[in-house]
């Protein structure tokens, strides 16, 4: 029945051929584990994909007030505890999506590390390369702009310290912080556009680049381990899937390749589904009109001041800003700390990860023959490790210090929360919900 | 006929890799299934949170259970006569539903007796505030004991009849006391 189905619909469609082409192309004999990280950032994606569309039916994204027993909230903060404590599985499906987050950067950071490791990004491969870094960039901003749809603490003082480091951009700053925020101050407005950003831009821009990710993918063939035949990235090593002499050095991609694929898949959606079950994301307090101080309510019901800071990908750049001084100045110019390490440095990175393949343009594949690629990839992967282990013993101890002294200076504190305007909120409550 | 003449059989042999090959092959049909089985179980843990979240709306009770208490007081205290009807309000609910745009902070009842001595439930009359006609808010009057709605002069005799404009009577709550206090369901609508 299932073959006659396709056959009527290849026959009007000739959707038969290119998926043959699709499923049964060569992929190099000597690929391993390690080419599975794309296939699982693809799944990743599209348990994103779905579980966003699901939660988008349930969150409202208004700081309208509400009264609740424990004090005045907004509705996109009650609209998701309102899924994720009275709709069955709902907090299940917003946990697959806010641990589905923090695995797609793991694993997509990941797949560029292979790809940069094993010189995947050299001839032919090159434009797949910035593509993929488009992809790395669409999904941190993912993150950014996620992170603030709950609408509470945690995500307020996360956004004030992004938006904050945005405002020291040279020129472009103050305008940049504006347009980031939609107004002045940090309000409704942003929370508008951080929404449609979240749910229609990046989606449409994402899934745009991974299917020309994938298209180039099948197009020029895996690239392979950088040993025997594809050691070298020249047109002689290049493993060109149409070719049919190659057919003998690899395998159909259905279902020998695919297999490995579909194993990692299950990994990944287990620890997905782990982490929703046995630690689904807390909320932290609303944010309300005169709600001044950062604390964040644990499951016990013990409060601790929280940290203003970032999620945990971001908190090594939340660190390395902490190393530099309020203000370079170099006599007839000068440019503020906190411009230099967040904005122009990460930038010069960014660039820089566009650039490989244009600064490691030799043949060679292998690590071992590309030192200064590697090493200055390494140095900067441990820089980040490092970043992000001190910031965390750093966090770990801002309930035990006296506030005062975190953090060090002056520029990491954000605007406090009763700058909002007054008009942002619309007046008084109407709708009363318990929390 | 020589023996050279006789040619060797040409045995083909199997190609792996090629799609056209026998399916009953073990290794390639256990791949196959099982990457199907994979695949429907990871649409599988997708589908079940989706799925019973998507159709929770059409699901879940249709109306939740709240009670809404009448009056600040015990219903001893709140001067309630078998004579006149006492103007109350409705203490706010709080309601979880933000999908239910509910709120009774501060509605109108009027609050009777129907016995000397009230004890049960079944002892008051409670009656909405909200004009059947257009929505208004009536009023109570002492003298004439009866409603009378300012916006289109509906009247209402003391039993919440209506009498003139309005084209049903007065909505009657399903009364509950608890502990000495007088509840009304918070979500009790008057069709």
């Amino acid at each position: 029945m299932a073959n006659r189905v396709y056959e009527w619909v290849d026959e009007r469609t000739g959707i038969k051929p290119a998926l043959d082409y699709v499923m049964y192309r060569r992929i190099p004999k000597n690929v391993n584990w390690f080419f599975t990280l794309g296939s699982a950032s693809l799944v990743v994606f599209i348990v994103q994909f779905v579980t966003g569309i699901f939660l988008g039916m349930f969150y409202v994204p208004s700081n309208a007030p509400v009264v609740t027993p424990t004090g005045t909230s907004n509705e996109a903060l009650e609209s998701l505890k309102y899924l994720t404590s009275q709709v069955p599985m709902g907090e299940f499906l917003r946990g697959m999506h806010h641990w589905g987050a923090t695995l797609m950067i793991i694993v997509v950071f990941l797949h560029m590390l292979r790809v940069f490791f094993m010189g995947s990004y050299k001839y032919p491969r090159e434009f797949t390369w910035l593509v993929g870094v488009v992809i790395f960039l669409l999904t941190l901003a993912f993150g950014l702009t996620g992170y603030f749809l709950p609408w509470d603490n945690k995500a307020y003082w996360a956004t004030a310290v992004t938006v904050k480091i945005a405002e020291s951009a040279p020129v472009l700053g103050p305008p940049l912080k504006e347009i980031l925020q939609g107004g002045p101050t940090l309000g409704v407005a942003t929370l508008s556009r951080f929404y449609a950003i979240h749910v229609l831009l990046l989606p449409i821009i994402m899934v745009s680049m991974v299917g020309l990710h994938l298209f180039l993918v099948v197009k020029i063939g895996i690239s392979g381990m950088p040993s025997g035949k594809n050691k070298d990235a020249t047109k002689d090593g290049y493993f060109d899937v149409a070719d049919p002499k190659v057919k003998k050095a690899g395998r159909a991609f259905f279902p020998y390749i695919i297999f490995k694929d579909a194993v990692v898949a299950v990994v990944v959606v287990a620890i997905i589904v782990f982490l929703a079950i046995t630690k689904p994301p807390e909320y932290s307090n609303a944010i309300t009109l005169n709600n001044s101080i950062s604390t964040i309510i644990h499951s016990d019901n013990t409060s601790t001041q929280l940290p203003p800071q970032p999620e945990w990908y971001f908190l090594f750049l939340f660190q390395f800003l902490k190393y530099f001084p309020p203000e370079f100045n170099f006599g007839f110019f000068s440019i503020s700390g906190e411009a230099v390490g967040g904005i122009i440095i990460p930038t010069i990175l960014i660039l820089l990860l566009f650039a490989t393949p244009f600064l490691d343009r030799g043949p060679k594949r292998n690590p071992l023959n590309r030192p200064i690629t590697v090493l200055s990839m390494i140095a900067v992967l441990i820089g980040i490790v490092i970043l992000t282990v001190v910031a965390f013993i750093d966090n770990a101890n801002f309930g035990k210090v006296k506030p005062a002294s975190v953090p060090s200076s002056s520029v990491f504190v954000p605007a406090q929360p009763n700058n909002l305007s007054i008009e942002a909120f619309g007046g008084a409550p109407s709708v009363v919900y318990t929390g | 006929m020589a023996l050279t003449d006789l040619k060797k059989p040409e045995v083909k042999k199997p190609d792996l890799d090629t799609p056209e090959v026998d399916p009953t092959l073990g290794r390639r049909r256990f791949l196959r299934w099982g990457i199907y089985a994979i695949g429907a179980g990871v649409a599988g843990v997708l589908a079940v949170p989706v799925v019973t979240t998507f159709i929770n709306p059409a699901v879940r009770p249709k109306r939740a259970e709240v009670k809404a208490q009448v009056g600040e007081q015990a219903a001893a205290q709140l001067g309630i006569t078998t004579d006149k009807f006492q103007p109350l309000t409705v203490q706010p609910v709080l309601y979880t539903d933000v999908f239910k745009q509910m709120t009774l902070d501060g509605k109108d009842v009027f609050v009777k007796a129907k016995t000397e001595n009230p004890t049960t439930a079944a002892d008051y009359l409670i009656l909405d505030a909200t004009c059947t006609h257009a929505g208004c808010t009536v009023q109570y009057d002492d003298a004439k004991d009866q409603f009378t709605c300012p916006c289109h002069n509906a009247v209402y005799d003391k039993t919440g009849k209506n009498v003139a404009v309005a084209p049903k009577p007065l909505g009657v709550y399903n009364v509950k006391l608890e502990e000495g206090r007088l509840f009304i369901d918070a979500f009790q609508t008057f069709e």
